[in-house]
């Protein structure tokens, strides 16, 4: 009889809620840098009254740059945690984790005034994966789909940081990361079969 | 309750294999509805490319910031102006004969980092005379002050009049002086100095003789000739120059404040950045012809390809553009498009015949793409004809459409 249900259920991961999804998360995104532009402004009065150094200043300001990078790949991935367990992911949680990914921000120039920028970062990222790594255990109770975000994000933070220190070889390192995900993102497509509407990753 | 419970379960719905007829989410949308939603994509991977551009143009500031640093340590545009012929004691210039001034600029490009700026050496020769009488009158000394930027001077040979050779003295920070005795010299008094200066920019040299001769030769890719008067010859050969100004009138004749002079200016050519920039223009014509050669292979083969697939192409060919733009800062253009543009070509021909599961179809995908990357890489070398080879590329591009329409009829 379940199996029966199963047929008859209704498709929920079609093709056009990858589309609205994506526009969402887009969308979601555009919001959230703006956010962090406030953060960056923040960073530089707190610069301009003394308590932070024009170094780390630096460093967070470019980083505050690949903000929109960060929450909207963040959120594919996501997506393909969505796909790949079928565990539904809401729009609120979806806001919730792009709001820990805009605070690690806060919480960088918060730190990093008291601490060595590389420290302060090194414990920041650790705090929003491991935040954000809680609330999917909490939504999919799954160890597989946990250990997909961990290891999305820790990629994603370990480029970000490799990418602010490189200074003039930036463009070159992140164009070619550029590349490689838009070809993990086709290769994820090949995956992508369709079964009666329903996107199953193969 | 018991007719609920005797009653069978409803039908199913025969299975559908998913392997050889077309999915069927793809029934419902028409070949119409696509190409307005291909139409759609395009606009907004433009705003891609845009932000490319934005990119492109922050680095190129970002580029002149540096580069003018560079500029500042090397040695800013020469200005010779002298030697003047001055009496101290009355503190009035002495006219000159003759003068003659030669240049000889070398350019060549400093980098630091990524960052490059053009800068050149200056070998400088300068002769002149006048006439005892002039002086005699007024004085038995006189003063060379040879106004160039002291700092830009790398090598100096002393003054030489006569069979005499004078010391340059650099007491002010403005010119160089000689003080000379002229009791013992001939009525004709005839002088040469010559010196090496660094600089960046533009050369420019004050006629300061009743005839004056200046030549300035040297390699520099682009030399544009200027100032007051144009020069009477003038040859460019490749990266050799050479301007010569032979009958200006004498600079002290000139009217307000304002000295006459010629000179030269090197400019830059057109740099990576500007390179970038202009390929970012084909962007258009390149996702538009690549999303219409899938398009087709989607109706011949009859196997649709998903929006999503075909955004994901123009996703990479904007990234090309991303591609380009930074190994163009590490190699020459040439190359950057080389590389950037074989990347690109594979992934999306390895793309299409994974997706379409024939090798056929993925080299078909790899030549168009080629031959559209290539003939793009030849409308931007070519600046004259690259309007009309565009359009006539364009009219190919066309035919083969129809042509491969008409095939479709049957």
């Amino acid at each position: 009889m379940e199996e029966y249900q199963e047929m008859y259920r209704k498709p929920k991961y079609t093709m056009a809620w990858l589309g609205l999804q994506s526009l969402y998360i887009i969308g979601l995104a555009i919001i959230l840098a703006i956010v962090s532009s406030g953060i960056d402004s923040l960073a530089s009065g707190r610069v301009k009254s003394g308590f932070f150094e024009g170094d780390g200043y630096n460093l967070l300001s470019q980083s505050i740059a690949y903000c929109f990078a960060i929450i909207s790949i963040t959120g594919i991935s996501l997506m393909l945690v969505e796909v790949v367990f079928r565990k539904g992911i809401n729009y609120l949680q979806y806001a919730l984790i792009a709001m820990a990914l805009t605070l690690f921000y806060l919480l960088l120039l918060a730190l990093s005034e008291k601490l060595p920028f590389g420290a302060s970062y090194a414990i920041v990222s650790t705090m929003t994966i491991g935040l954000t790594a809680w609330f999917i255990n909490g939504i999919t109770h799954k160890t597989k789909a946990v250990g997909m975000t961990v290891s999305i994000l820790v990629a994603e933070y370990g480029l970000l940081f490799i990418l602010i220190n490189l200074g003039s070889m930036a463009l070159l390192i992140g164009s070619l990361s550029l590349f490689l995900l838009i070809a993990l993102a086709m290769y994820f497509t090949l995956k992508l079969k369709v079964v009666n509407e329903e996107l199953v990753i193969k | 309750m018991d007719a609920m419970s005797t009653s069978t379960p409803p039908p199913l719905p025969p299975s559908i294999p998913h392997s050889t007829p077309p999915p069927p989410y793809k029934r419902n949308m028409t070949y119409g509805t696509k190409i307005v939603l291909l139409g759609f994509q395009c606009v907004v991977l433009m705003i891609g490319a845009l932000i490319v551009w934005i990119i492109s143009s922050s680095r190129e500031s970002l580029n002149d910031d540096v580069a003018s640093d560079i500029v500042k340590e090397w040695g800013g545009p020469i200005k010779i102006n002298g030697p003047e012929i001055v009496v101290e004691r009355i503190d009035s210039t002495i006219r000159q004969q003759t003068f003659a001034c030669n240049v000889n600029v070398d350019t060549k490009s400093l980098h630091r980092n990524i960052y490059e700026a053009e800068v050149f050496n200056a070998h400088i020769g300068i002769s002149g005379s006048l006439d005892k009488k002039n002086v005699s009158t007024l004085s038995d000394t006189i003063n060379f002050r040879l106004k160039i930027g002291n700092k830009q001077i790398s090598k100096l040979s002393p003054l030489k009049i006569g069979d005499k050779e004078i010391e340059w003295s650099d007491d002010n920070d403005d010119w160089l002086s000689a003080k000379i005795d002229i009791s013992d010299l001939p009525q004709n008094i005839k002088y040469s100095t010559e010196l090496d200066v660094r600089g960046s920019k533009k050369i420019s040299v004050c006629p300061i003789g009743e005839k004056s001769i200046i030549t300035i030769d040297g390699n520099a890719p682009n030399p544009s000739f200027g100032g007051s008067i144009l020069p009477d010859d003038r040859t460019i050969n490749g990266n050799y120059f050479s301007a010569t100004w032979r009958n200006t009138p004498p600079s002290f004749v000139a009217k307000g404040n304002k000295r006459l002079i010629v000179e030269t200016d090197f400019l830059v050519g057109v740099n990576r950045y500007q390179k970038v920039n202009r390929s970012l223009k084909y962007a258009f014509i390149i996702i538009l012809l690549t999303y219409i050669s899938a398009l087709f292979t989607e109706i011949v083969t009859k196997h649709p390809i998903p929006l999503l697939n075909y955004f994901l192409i123009g996703v990479a060919l904007i990234i090309f553009y991303i591609l380009l733009l930074s190994f163009s800062e590490h190699l020459s253009f040439g190359m950057a498009y080389l590389i950037a543009s074989s990347m690109t070509v594979l992934l999306i021909s390895g793309y299409m015949w994974k997706m379409l599961d024939s090798k056929i179809i993925g080299a078909l995908i790899g030549v168009i793409l080629t031959i559209i990357y290539g003939s793009c890489f030849i409308l931007l070398s070519l600046s004259s004809y690259a309007l009309i080879l565009g359009s006539l590329i364009l009219f190919m591009a066309l035919a083969a459409m129809m042509y491969a329409s008409l095939k479709m009829q049957h």
